[in-house]
C-alpha cells in the first residue's frame, strides 16, 4: 500500500480506546504512514505538537469525557489538516467543526484513507 | 220646621243612612267577592273558626269549628301560628303571618294572611275578620333562587380550589388585554397580589416588550378568528429562574357568540423538555458506545487476522458484514431505534455493491415506503448484504450485464418481498450451505416470523421472503 499519496506522511493519532487505536495505526502503516502517537489525552496531544514534526492528524472527537476540539483549534491554527473520528453521528460534532471531514466508527481501511487522501491533496 | 215635616226629616235621613249602609254592604261583598283572597272569620280567641271561603285553594268552611288549625295547619307550623295569634289578641292588632297551609289537595302552600279584630264599644274584640293571598308561587321561586345561588356558590367554591391549587397558570384577559383574573400560581410567578396585577397589561404585570407583544398579538388573533392558539414560550420566573411554557389561549362567549373574554391555561414543561434533552442525551451516548465496540470487535478481528494464514478474502468478508450491521444501526439510530424505511434498509445496505465496473446502477428497488421495526430492520439489512455478497462472488453481480431486482409489495396482513437475479452466468446449487444461505433460509424466516425460500434457478437466484404486516405503532 506504500507509494500513495499518504506515503511518508507523519501522521498524530488521538484516540483514547487501545484497541481503536490501534486499528487506526495498523491503517495508517498500511498506508505507508508514519504514525506519532497513538496519544489518549488532550494535554499529550498538545504536547506532541509542540515537540513532533508531524502533516496531519486524526482525531477522536470524545477522549474519555473531554472533547478533541482543543486539538482541533491548535491544528488549525497551524495550518495542519485533521480528520475526526467518531461514534456520535455527523451531529455529534459541534456546529464549528461541522466542515472537517468526519469517519464514523466502524469504518474501513478504504474508509479512512479516502478521507485522509482528500483533505492531504488540499492541505 | 213643625213635627210631621221634623219627622219626616228623620225618617229620610233614616232611609238615606239605611240605604247607604245597604249599598255600603253591597260594595263590601263584591269587593269579598272579587278578592281571590281567602276569607275567614274567627272568634274573639281564635279557637272557632266562624267561616272559611276557600277560594277553590282550601276546603270552605260553612259551619263553625274547633279543629280548624289541625285542618288547615301543619303540626310542625302550629306553635308558631299559635304565637303570632296570642300576640294579636294581646295587643288587639292586627295578625300578620306568611305561613304554611294545607291546601285542597292536600300539599302544603304558602299564605300570606293578614285579620283585623273587630271591637265593641268597650273596646273587646267581637271578632276577627281575615284574608290570605297565596304566595306560593312567590315563596315557590325565592326557594328556586336560593336553591341556585347555594348552587353556583358550591361549584364556585369547586373551581377556586381547582383553580387555586394547580401548579398551572390559570388567567383571564379582557378584550383590551388586561387581565380580569390570575390565579394563585401565575400571582405568585409574579410576586404580587391579585388586586395589584388584575385590570393590568401585561407589559405593567412585568411582561418584557417582546413577550406582551406577542400575547396580545395573539388575542387579537383570537378576537379575529375565535379559535383557540397554543404556544411555547420560555421567559424567566420570578424565583425558579427561566422556565419553558406551554400555553392555550381560548376564546369565552358571551349569550350572543361574541368573545367577552380570553381564557389562559399555562403549564411548566421545563422538566419535561430537561426529561426528553436528557434521554437523547443517553441515546448518543449508548450509540456512541455501541460504535466504538462495533470498531474494538474489528480491531480484534484484524489483530487476530493479522500475520496468521488467514485468507484476506475472510477479513474483507468480516469487515464488510460489521460495517452492514454498522450502517443499519445508524439507520435505527436516526429514529431513536422506533422503525426504519424498508427502502432506506435496502438502499444502505446495497449500497457497496450498487454501481457496476461502467458506473451503471445494477439493483433496482421496487415498493411502496413501509416502516420496519428493528429487528426486522436488522434482519433484512443482513440478509440484503449476504444476498448481495452472493451475487457479487457468483451470481448476477459478477457479470457486467447482471441485475438484482429487489421488490416488495403488501397486502391487509403480508408482506412478500422478492429478490430475483438476471442476466448473470449460470447458476448451478452451491455444494455446501455457507453462512449467507443459513442466515437468510433459517435465521430470517425464525427472526421474522415467516417463510423464506431461496430458489438457484439457472437464470438467477430467487430469494422470496413472506412475513407478517409490520403493524403501524405496535410496541416492538
Amino acid at each position: 500500500m506504500s507509494g500513495g499519496a499518504l506515503s511518508g506522511k507523519r501522521i498524530l493519532v488521538v484516540e483514547d480506546e487501545t484497541m481503536i487505536a490501534m486499528l487506526i495505526e495498523d491503517f495508517l502503516c498500511d498506508m505507508g504512514c508514519t504514525v506519532v502517537g497513538p496519544v489518549a489525552r488532550v494535554e499529550h496531544a498538545l504536547e506532541a505538537l509542540t515537540v513532533e514534526d508531524i502533516d496531519g492528524a486524526v482525531l477522536d472527537v470524545n477522549l474519555d469525557g473531554q472533547s478533541s476540539y482543543q486539538i482541533a483549534d491548535e491544528l488549525a491554527a497551524r495550518l495542519l489538516p485533521f480528520i475526526f473520528v467518531t461514534g456520535y453521528g455527523g451531529q455529534g460534532i459541534a456546529p464549528a467543526y461541522r466542515d472537517r471531514p468526519v469517519v464514523q466508527k466502524p469504518f474501513t481501511h478504504e474508509m479512512l484513507e479516502q478521507a485522509l487522501a482528500k483533505f492531504m491533496s488540499h492541505a | 220646621m213643625n213635627n210631621d215635616a221634623a219627622e219626616r226629616s228623620v225618617s229620610l235621613a233614616q232611609a238615606t243612612a239605611e240605604e247607604s249602609l245597604r249599598q255600603s254592604e253591597q260594595r263590601f261583598r263584591a269587593l269579598v267577592s272579587a278578592s281571590t283572597d281567602v276569607i275567614y272569620c274567627m272568634s274573639p280567641d281564635w279557637q272557632e273558626l266562624k267561616r272559611l271561603d276557600g277560594r277553590g285553594r282550601m276546603l270552605d268552611t260553612d259551619q263553625p269549628r274547633y279543629n280548624w288549625i289541625e285542618e288547615y295547619i301543619d303540626p310542625v307550623d302550629q306553635p308558631q301560628v299559635w304565637a303570632a295569634i296570642k300576640e294579636a289578641i294581646r295587643t288587639k292588632s292586627v295578625f300578620e303571618l306568611e305561613h304554611r297551609v294545607r291546601k285542597m289537595d292536600g300539599s302544603l302552600g304558602w299564605t300570606l294572611s293578614r285579620a283585623v279584630p273587630i271591637l265593641d264599644d268597650d273596646g273587646e274584640i267581637v271578632e276577627w275578620f281575615g284574608a290570605a293571598s297565596d304566595v306560593t308561587a312567590r315563596r315557590q321561586s325565592l326557594e328556586d333562587i336560593a336553591a341556585m345561588h347555594a348552587e353556583l356558590s358550591r361549584q364556585k367554591r369547586f373551581y377556586e380550589s381547582l383553580i387555586s391549587s394547580t401548579p398551572d397558570l390559570i388567567y383571564a384577559f379582557d378584550r383590551d388585554y388586561r387581565f380580569n383574573f390570575a390565579n394563585r400560581a401565575l400571582l405568585e410567578m409574579w410576586g404580587k397580589s391579585f388586586d395589584e396585577s388584575v385590570g393590568k397589561k401585561l407589559i405593567e404585570n412585568g411582561y418584557e416588550p417582546w413577550h406582551a407583544e406577542m400575547h396580545e398579538r395573539e388575542i387579537d388573533q383570537i378576537l379575529a378568528t375565535k379559535l383557540p392558539i397554543r404556544g411555547e414560550v420560555a421567559f424567566p420566573h420570578a424565583v425558579l429562574g427561566r422556565r419553558v411554557y406551554d400555553y392555550i389561549f381560548t376564546p369565552v362567549f358571551d349569550a350572543a357568540g361574541e368573545v367577552e373574554t380570553i381564557a389562559g391555561t399555562t403549564r411548566d414543561i421545563t422538566e419535561i423538555r430537561r426529561a426528553e434533552e436528557h434521554l437523547k442525551l443517553l441515546i448518543n451516548e449508548l450509540n456512541h458506545r455501541v460504535k466504538n465496540t462495533l470498531a474494538t470487535i474489528q480491531s480484534i478481528a484484524a489483530q487476530t487476522f493479522r500475520g496468521n494464514a488467514a485468507e484476506p478474502q475472510a477479513k474483507a468478508a468480516f469487515e464488510a458484514r460489521l460495517m452492514a450491521l454498522s450502517d443499519v444501526h445508524t439507520l435505527l439510530t436516526g429514529t431513536n431505534w422506533e422503525s426504519a424505511n424498508l427502502r432506506e434498509i435496502a438502499s444502505r445496505a446495497l449500497m457497496p455493491f450498487q454501481t457496476g465496473a461502467n458506473g451503471q446502477d445494477r439493483i433496482v428497488l421496487n415498493g411502496h415506503d413501509i416502516q420496519l421495526r428493528p429487528q426486522g430492520a436488522l434482519a433484512l439489512a443482513m440478509a440484503f448484504h449476504e444476498l448481495a455478497s452472493n451475487a457479487v462472488k457468483y451470481g448476477a453481480l459478477s457479470s457486467s450485464a447482471g441485475l438484482v431486482k429487489l421488490a416488495w409489495r403488501c397486502d391487509d396482513d403480508r408482506l412478500y418481498i422478492e429478490w430475483r437475479e438476471t442476466g448473470g452466468p449460470q447458476v448451478e446449487p452451491p455444494r455446501r450451505r455457507g453462512f449467507g444461505s443459513r442466515l437468510i433460509e433459517q435465521g430470517l424466516a425464525r427472526e421474522l416470523n415467516g417463510s423464506v425460500e431461496l430458489h438457484y434457478h439457472p437464470e438467477g437466484v430467487v430469494c422470496a421472503i413472506d412475513i407478517p404486516k409490520p403493524q403501524e405503532g405496535s410496541p416492538e
